[in-house]
């Protein structure tokens, strides 16, 4: 009777010890994807914040061509307003990512106006200091699109990861979320990318 | 019977070379790549020597890839991919450059690794196609395009305090056989790794020891998209 107790606890220890350390595994590499994710995203939000950056210049550069058109220009200081409002510095949730993006795509929408009516002031276009700031604009927006498509690359092995048997049984009691991905612009299969 | 297998093979591979024609090649063993014949033999050695060079003196890895086309992609989704996946210039300093050029579409675009993104801002990286390498592409001088392009980065390297170049052992055994074991290691604990198995995932460590006295070895560095494109 007491061996088979001691019998008994044995195999209920080991099945104990056993589910203990595929949970320990399974949150170590949950953690360790999760960072991933978390520095996908500040590499987002900096490359998005260098944009930013880039426009106070930008808007100084094309006042000083004679009777630029306000409206343009008034848009795309307050898509830049808008933008500063959404910093996050952590990673965002579905809303927040969604808020976020609008905001952006909006900043980007101002921005490809702008380079339209600039067409029409070629004496701006041809100042070296607006070629330089075209050159830049269009580099950080290459480089959003490279960091955005990362974030998605990681956020798709957490969530990939997360959503595997047996993982998903316990994923939610350890506070491990869903991460939401980029949307694709609508129209296109492709990060927005300013065409000059 | 078997003429027809052989046919059907044959078949098979043009098939398979037609729809791959833009797959991402394995990190290049040589600083100048030429699949689009774009250099004369005769020059492509000289043309080695410059991009070796810029190794040597800086320690900054520089390569330049030639392709006949880009088959439609897109240039800074294509050479971005490349980049990510050749990993040129030193692990941790990032400090890797990669000259793309399409001959048949006629587009060009340097890509800057993260390290060197203050050194070489777009705008220089910009100013560097448009006005070193443009004009000898224009004249279908795509070697002399290449050089010119490896004295102007001398210029803009030399600007600065060099970070030593990186170690090429070529005296003694005792490297030879810290890379062979660090090599046996890695691919020990590579087989235990999920994803491991992919041609390219070590081949950023592998080269680092530069057992290679010739051609070029990654050194693990990482891209983000920064430099700029240009056409001809």
């Amino acid at each position: 009777m007491g061996r088979v107790l001691i019998g008994c606890g044995v195999v209920l220890l080991v099945a104990l010890l056993a589910i203990g350390a595929t949970v320990a595994g399974t949150y170590n590499r949950l953690v360790t994807l999760e960072e991933n994710v978390k520095s996908a995203w500040s590499q987002v939000e900096n490359v998005y914040q260098r944009r930013a950056d880039l426009i106070p210049n930008l808007v100084e550069t094309v006042k000083g061509a004679r009777d630029f058109e306000k409206e343009t220009l008034t848009a795309v200081v307050e898509a830049r307003a808008k933008v500063g409002q959404v910093n996050l510095g952590h990673t965002p949730s579905a809303q927040e990512l969604q808020k976020f993006q609008s905001a952006q795509d909006g900043l980007s929408s101002a921005l490809s106006r702008l380079l339209v009516v600039v067409e029409r002031y070629p004496e701006l276009k041809a100042t070296q200091n607006f070629r330089d700031l075209q050159v830049q604009l269009e580099g950080t927006e290459n480089r959003i699109t490279v960091e955005r498509r990362r974030f998605n690359e990681a956020a798709q092995a957490f969530n990939t990861a997360r959503r595997t048997f047996p993982t998903v049984l316990f994923a939610g009691l350890l506070g491990f979320n869903e991460k939401p991905y980029f949307q694709a612009a609508p129209g296109s299969d492709k990060a927005p990318q300013v065409k000059f | 019977m078997v003429r027809h297998r052989l046919v059907a093979c044959a078949l098979t591979a043009v098939v398979a070379t037609a729809t791959v024609a833009l797959e991402i090649l394995p990190t290049p063993r040589t600083y100048l790549t030429d699949a689009a014949d774009a250099i004369p033999p005769a020059q492509s050695a000289r043309v080695e020597q410059e991009l070796a060079a810029l190794e040597s003196r800086f320690g900054h890895q520089v390569i330049a890839v030639f392709f006949r086309s880009l088959e439609g992609e897109s240039l800074e989704d294509f050479t971005v991919r490349c980049a990510e996946r050749w990993k040129v210039g030193r692990k941790g300093l990032d400090d890797g450059i990669i000259f793309f050029a399409f001959t048949a579409d006629h587009r060009m675009r340097l890509e800057v690794g993260y390290g060197l993104e203050a050194k070489v801002p777009d705008a220089l990286a910009h100013r560097l196609l448009d006005e070193t390498v443009r004009p000898a592409f224009a004249r279908g001088d795509f070697g002399g395009g290449v050089i010119a392009l490896a004295h102007g980065l001398a210029g803009v390297f030399s600007g600065e305090a060099p970070p030593p170049p990186r170690e090429r052992r070529h005296d003694g055994s005792a490297g030879f056989v810290v890379v062979v074991l660090l090599f046996a290691l890695l691919s020990a604990l590579g087989r235990r790794r999920r994803g491991a198995s992919l041609p390219g995932y070590w081949g950023g460590f592998g080269g680092s020891g530069g057992w290679s006295s010739g051609g070029f070895s990654a050194g693990g560095g990482s891209f983000g998209g920064g430099g700029a494109s240009g056409s001809w």
